[in-house]
């Protein structure tokens, strides 16, 4: 055989034409995904805006528009301001706390020897852990006569506490599950963005005269400021829908003390049947998260660096 | 001179130490949890609320895990936690990369509105949702059954929107040169196009089966009964389940250790594998499952 | 002499072999010094261990008279152009600039003057607020410049300053950097693998190979007069051609000493031509020498492939180098065993 010999080319037919037929039709292809965005997202989505202006009773059927009495209620009850204020502070502490939490052991765990690895992978591993799980590791450590964090205060002798059974020690529970459940995803993000900004640029930095602190904070935090941003909204997004350990742990309790947003909007409507007012409560959470997604994608982008 | 350099020496070794303190301790704070999970699911149901609390138990009852077994209810959650898991993991694949396929190398007239619609999902959580998607689900009578779970996952922005990135990162002469050699379409996609993204899709796949196994919210709100419930939502009724007021903690964790199992397993080989390669001196990379995480991150970039 | 290095040795950290050993070099002072060499024969890790980037396992470097070899890099007052600019990309042009001078704790109007001073320098005026990925990567080149020029150092280094650059961009600012150092009068220690650079910009040159220097010496003799077979064949476009002679010792000659004429006194042997390329000002010819190799030769005469010549080199275009590839005397040469490559 001579490599200029040439061989018969076989045409396709059958399964293949049909195959290549329709995998290059885009609107049979997209249409599963799409028509269901649609069923089940967008028209949900408008059909909870529409309920939050209506009165709706689930049992007898009756519906009756209410305009923005829904609203009134939720700013007017104690609760709903509570639960508020709830978000905010857990919030609060889960981004800033939890940040700086992830920022320092990140910083610290930035290095390629085994036993760094090892405990990367350790912190990582709460994150891959049903939320409902580790709600139930904690609901036994911190039982008040039986668990773990009682005995070790009363060893040391510290006052003991209710933890996540006490009102003024519920959410300071809720809030220190959360932040060991998400720690070891920021962390490995905040090592990936540390490995991302290049050793030529400390180089230039130490030619500089630049000392270790100055160019922590004038070069090492404003290039990590993409993972950090990504981080801080991804965190307010998953504070303010929070429910899986609140369900688990508090039901919202005791005394709506961990009674945050997500979780009110199913006591309202899973619970009370209270519809107009649950999905009052979710048109109120949904412009909180559809804004911060529009700040994520629009504004933000122009002030920080990105190469 | 000598004396500088020694006490440096010092220093930096009293450094090591410190840090090899932290570090331990770090691996504690994230151990602990589940050596004390592991160690209650075998602690009888008196040691279990003893106060205080033992470090190891007295004796170990394994059958806490066949009383967990043989609960009536478990063998019902644990098939509906895999048929939901699979079902639904495998429809979210499919229809998802069925619409990341066409975004990312097909033209078609609407695209951008249409992926600008499809990533809906990113900016409405299921929070604001769920009751409106529980009344059209009663009104068509289908609470309680998996095809009203799996409909959910017919569509996942997030899923449609990296899939779509990965394979715009695959070079279109890749493609073509495949196209040239006479390859279907049938097989530019299993046997280029999916190739080339593999470890990308390896890990997305084990994220989606991890999270559907985790899943919890929409089991919780799209079930009157326990027809469709999967294990996460066992550990509820176990909980509640009181004996003489003594909650069973270590019939609960034994659940838990079962449901964190597949998890766990995975984290272990993951990282004894870690060791083996360390100790071979190969390169080592950051897990499977965070590469993925800092993909989709870089992706989220790319897109804002 | 600006510069000692004496005696420096270069052990990488978890590795045995010493990229560097036993390296002697005095750069002077005023001068613009090239390390010329292939990648991986330390020309870099010698810089960097000027700049105090990389530790020195053993020797030691003075720098005016002053032994810097333990010294923290800031604090030098040497400055660097890195391969890929170094330019902190979050800081606007005058930022990059100014973050320097802050931490050499000037004051406001020193700095402001000295930013003025230096744009102008540079030809950045007007740039000043832009941030690095607004700007072209000629202008990033000359920010990377205007910082090093701002800190008013003892001496400049490069590394591959150029290499980033399209070629077209790469003359131009090759130029420029000639012009500055004029201006300058500053000492320039430029590291690169592109010897038309070296040729063009150096006023002394450092060949170097596997951690060693072959030769350090004038543009004009390290072209002209090479010290060895390596140098020979690294420099000139392309390097000579050499035969291993029988005796085990070596004659080479450029490319463009090569004639089809006969010659009285000199070298010559049969060769089948294999290509012919043409370059514009002339053509390069490739060579079989049948049973010794392949060489090529530059002539302004196109030949036809496939043809076989009578290949002639005059005794005065003749270069000899001994037994350890050294140059030396001329030796009666007993006859030609094979093409030989220094870098096989």
């Amino acid at each position: 055989m001579q490599i200029s010999d040439r061989f018969e080319v076989k045409k396709h037919g059958g399964f293949y034409k049909f195959f290549n037929k329709l995998m290059k039709n885009a609107y049979i292809l997209i249409a599963p995904a799409m028509i269901t965005c649609l069923a089940l997202t967008i028209f949900p989505m408008c059909f909870a805006v529409y309920l939050g202006f209506h009165k709706w009773d689930p049992i007898s059927g009756r519906k009756k528009l209410v305009w923005f009495d829904n609203f009134r209620y939720l700013f007017q009850s104690e609760d709903f301001i509570k639960v508020i204020g709830n978000t905010l502070l857990f919030m609060f502490f889960i981004v800033f706390v939890g940040l700086l939490i992830k920022l320092l052991i990140g910083i610290f765990l930035n290095k390629r020897t085994p036993l760094h690895n090892f405990t990367q992978t350790v912190i990582f591993t709460p994150h891959i852990v049903a939320s409902v799980s580790v709600a139930i590791i904690f609901m036994g450590m911190m039982a008040p006569k039986s668990g773990l964090f009682n005995t070790v205060l009363s060893t040391f002798g510290l006052p003991t506490s209710n933890w996540y059974l006490g009102a003024d020690s519920a959410m300071a529970s809720v809030i220190m599950v959360s932040i060991w459940q998400s720690t070891g995803y920021g962390v490995l993000l905040i090592i990936a963005g540390l490995r991302g900004i290049p050793d030529y640029i400390y180089e230039a930095a130490r030619l500089d005269r630049s000392k270790p602190i100055n160019t922590f904070f004038k070069i090492t935090i404003p290039l990590l400021s993409p993972t950090l941003l990504y981080l801080l909204i991804t965190t307010v997004c998953s504070a303010f829908t929070s429910f899986d350990v609140i369900k688990m742990m508090t039901d919202g309790g005791p005394d709506n003390a961990t009674n945050l947003i997500a979780y009110y909007v199913y006591q309202q409507g899973m619970m009370f049947n209270q519809y107009g007012r649950a999905m009052a409560a979710a048109v109120i959470l949904l412009i909180f998260t559809a804004t911060l997604s529009a700040i994520n994608f629009f504004a933000l982008d122009r002030k920080v660096y990105y190469q | 001179m000598n004396s500088a350099y020694k006490r440096r020496k010092v220093l930096k070794l009293i450094g090591r130490i410190i840090e090899c303190l932290l570090l331990i301790a770090l691996i504690m704070v994230f151990i602990l949890p589940f050596y004390w999970t592991l160690i209650t699911s075998v602690k009888s149901m008196w040691e279990a609320v003893e106060n205080p609390p033992t470090w190891w138990p007295r004796e170990f009852h394994w059958e806490n895990y066949a009383t967990v077994w043989n609960e009536q209810n478990f063998l019902k959650y644990a098939k509906n936690s895999i048929i939901t898991t699979f079902g639904a993991s495998i429809i979210q694949l499919v229809s998802s990369t069925m619409a990341a396929y066409a975004f990312a190398r097909l033209r078609f007239k609407g695209k951008k509105t249409l992926f600008f619609i499809s990533l809906a999902d990113i900016m409405i959580p299921a929070q604001v949702i769920f009751l409106p998607i529980f009344i059209i689900y009663s009104r068509l009578g289908i609470l309680n059954t998996y095809l009203s779970y799996f409909l959910i996952y017919i569509y996942s922005g997030s899923t449609i929107f990296f899939l779509r990135n990965a394979f715009m990162q695959v070079p279109e002469e890749l493609v073509e040169a495949a196209r040239l050699d006479g390859a279907s379409e049938f097989s530019i996609i299993f046997r280029v196009l999916l190739p080339s993204v593999k470890s990308f899709m390896i890990t997305q796949i084990m994220l989606i089966l991890i999270s559907k196994w985790n899943g919890y919210f929409w089991i919780q709100v799209l079930t009157t009964n326990d027809h469709i419930r999967t294990l996460p939502l066992l550990l509820n009724s176990i909980l509640a389940r009181v004996e003489g007021l003594v909650i069973r903690y270590d019939l609960a964790m034994a659940t838990n250790v079962l449901i964190m199992a597949p998890m766990l397993l995975y984290i272990i080989v993951f990282s004894i594998r870690g060791f083996v390669l360390a100790l071979q001196c190969k390169a080592r990379r950051i897990p499977l499952l965070g590469k993925l995480i800092i993909i989709q991150f870089d992706y989220f970039y790319t897109f804002s | 002499m600006l510069i000692n290095l004496s005696n420096i040795k270069k052990v990488y950290p978890g590795s045995k072999d010493p990229v560097i050993e036993g390296l002697n070099l005095a750069i002077k002072e005023g001068s613009f010094t090239v390390l010329l060499g292939p990648s991986g024969c330390g020309k870099t890790t010698l810089l960097r261990m000027i700049a105090g980037l990389e530790s020195v396992t053993g020797g030691s470097i003075s720098l005016e008279g002053e032994n810097i070899t333990n010294m923290e890099p800031g604090d030098r007052n040497l400055a660097m152009v890195f391969q890929n600019y170094a330019i902190y990309p979050h800081m606007t042009v005058k930022g990059n600039i100014e973050f320097g001078l802050k931490n050499y704790q000037m004051t406001k109007q020193q700095r402001e003057e000295r930013i003025k001073l230096v744009m102008e320098l540079t030809g950045l005026t007007g740039f000043e607020n832009r941030m690095p990925n607004q700007l072209s990567g000629g202008q990033r080149q000359r920010v990377a410049l205007a910082r090093a020029i701002s800190k008013s150092p003892k001496a400049f280094l490069m590394d591959e300053p150029l290499s980033n650059l399209d070629a077209k961009l790469r003359n131009q600012m090759r130029s420029e950097l000639i012009q500055l150092y004029n201006k300058m009068g500053t000492t320039f220690i430029y590291v690169t693998h592109d010897q038309t650079e070296a040729l063009t910009m150096a006023t002394d040159i450092v060949v170097m190979k596997d951690g060693k220097i072959m030769q350090y010496d004038t543009p004009e003799n390290v072209y002209s007069n090479p010290a060895n077979v390596f140098v020979a064949q690294f420099i000139g476009d392309p390097g000579m051609d050499v035969f291993q002679t029988t005796d085990d010792q070596f004659i080479g000659f450029k490319p463009r000493a090569l004639t089809t004429e006969p010659v009285a006194e000199g070298v010559s042997f049969d060769a089948n031509l294999l290509t012919t390329e043409y370059l514009g000002y002339d053509y390069q010819m490739t060579f079989e020498v049948p049973g010794k190799g392949t060489l090529v030769m530059r002539n302004k005469k196109k030949m036809t492939s496939g043809e076989a010549y009578r290949l002639s080199v005059p005794l005065e275009d003749l270069y000899y180098f001994d037994r350890d590839q050294n140059r030396c005397e001329p030796f009666p040469i007993t006859g030609l065993k094979e093409v030989f490559h220094a870098d096989k």
